[in-house]
């Protein structure tokens, strides 16, 4: 008896469950429509509208980036977010001097908020949203891809360029060791390595031992 | 061999020198060392081809202390440069085997024909033995040149007007003008 009673309740969630896509569904379409016609008359919808419309779109988690750039460049959810971000991230960042990656900053928030978490597209999207709202802190991307986030004041150059007094000291370097050295995780000892490489300080020794780094004596000697 | 007399360049302990550099400009230098090392290495052995399956095995490219070597990738890349400066031809069309010339065939041709008029060679026929392993060839540089360098040599010497070569199988051998 008892399963017969849990069989039920399990179909007529899925009822529900069909009948609450079929809605949503509609509202895609409609969504979709709304955004055809914000394209065909694009002077006489305020910047406001848009953004209202916009909203519309995250709580129903229906991504539409063409038009969503096209008018207005984020949502007011993640100008908020971004302002939040600035402000809770100012300590982690003076901690961990000055650059975190992503990834670290997504565990702290969402640890942090214990509920109502944050997608991971919503904290990129905030975090796109900080250089135009004049933040002290900024979005950056290395060349490989790697995003972080730096306060205003990291100097990519000169923190780059402490390395290279510890490299000196110590002959050679992996991005491990120098992380364990600086502190800094190793993902960005090593984007601190290659941006040293790219300003030809540094050369690297590719072997089975790992990718050492070394001072750059064919330029000078 | 004479490895033993010949003297590394620092780069050759550093560890760096192995790996191909992706910096544009640290790139030219360790390519510019490793043509400098391939010339010398093959001047003060007397080597006048490089055989790529021999060649990583060999010292030049391995150096055990450090336990580093150059791969065939990047050796393959520093000889496309020292063939697009004239100081190596391949020999077969699989790229196997080159010429290393650490002195050009036109210049090896001028330094036999030196030779030549010293001793009175001109006008006469040697035997590309003769010029090679002969007697009177005993101090000169171009002793024990390798016979397609040599014939290259020749060649460019002829060229010039200044010898014609007899390629008789039997009995080769140079005229000198």
């Amino acid at each position: 008896d008892k399963n017969e009673a849990t069989g039920e309740t399990i179909s007529e969630a899925f009822e529900d469950l069909k009948a609450l896509m079929k809605m949503a569904k509609e509202m895609v379409n409609l969504s979709k429509m709304v955004s055809q016609k914000l394209k065909e008359k694009q002077s006489d919808i305020t910047e406001d509208e848009t953004i209202q419309f916009k909203s519309y779109l995250l709580s129903l988690g229906i991504s539409d980036p063409v038009t969503k750039e096209e008018f207005g460049s984020g949502s007011a959810f993640h100008t908020e977010l971004a302002k939040q971000l600035s402000v809770a991230l100012m300590k982690p960042l003076q901690e961990a001097g000055g650059i975190l990656s992503l990834t670290e900053v997504y565990c702290r928030v969402n640890r942090a908020r214990g509920v109502e978490l944050i997608s991971p597209e919503d904290l990129l999207n905030a975090c796109l949203m900080l250089d135009k709202l004049k933040l002290p802190i900024q979005l950056h991307q290395f060349d490989s891809g790697v995003m972080v986030l730096r306060l205003e004041s990291y100097d990519t150059a000169s923190e780059a360029l402490k390395a290279v007094d510890i490299l000196s000291e110590k002959g050679s370097l992996t991005a491990d060791e120098l992380s364990i050295i600086s502190k800094a995780t190793v993902v960005i000892a090593k984007e601190r390595l290659l941006y040293l490489e790219k300003e030809g300080i540094v050369c690297r020794d590719d072997s089975i031992e790992g990718l050492r780094f070394y001072p750059n004596r064919f330029i000078s000697e | 061999m004479a490895d033993t007399s010949f003297e590394w360049p620092w780069q050759y302990s550093f560890p760096p020198f192995f790996t191909l550099q992706p910096n544009s400009d640290t790139k030219a230098k360790q390519f510019e060392a490793w043509k400098h090392l391939i010339l010398d290495y093959h001047k003060i052995n007397k080597k006048y081809v490089l055989d790529i399956t021999e060649a990583q095995a060999s010292p030049l490219f391995s150096n055990k202390t450090i336990n580093r070597k150059l791969n065939l990738e990047t050796i393959y890349l520093i000889l496309d440069d020292l063939q697009k400066q004239g100081n190596v031809e391949w020999i077969d069309k699989q790229r196997q085997r080159c010429y290393v010339f650490w002195r050009t065939p036109e210049e090896w041709g001028k330094l036999i024909y030196d030779w030549a008029e010293r001793n009175a060679l001109i006008n006469t026929v040697c035997t590309l033995y003769e010029i090679t392993s002969g007697d009177d060839a005993e101090n000169e540089e171009f002793k024990g040149l390798e016979s397609g360098v040599l014939k290259k040599a020749l060649a460019a010497l002829a060229q010039d007007g200044h010898a014609e070569l007899i390629l008789d199988p039997d009995n080769e051998g140079v005229k000198f003008f």
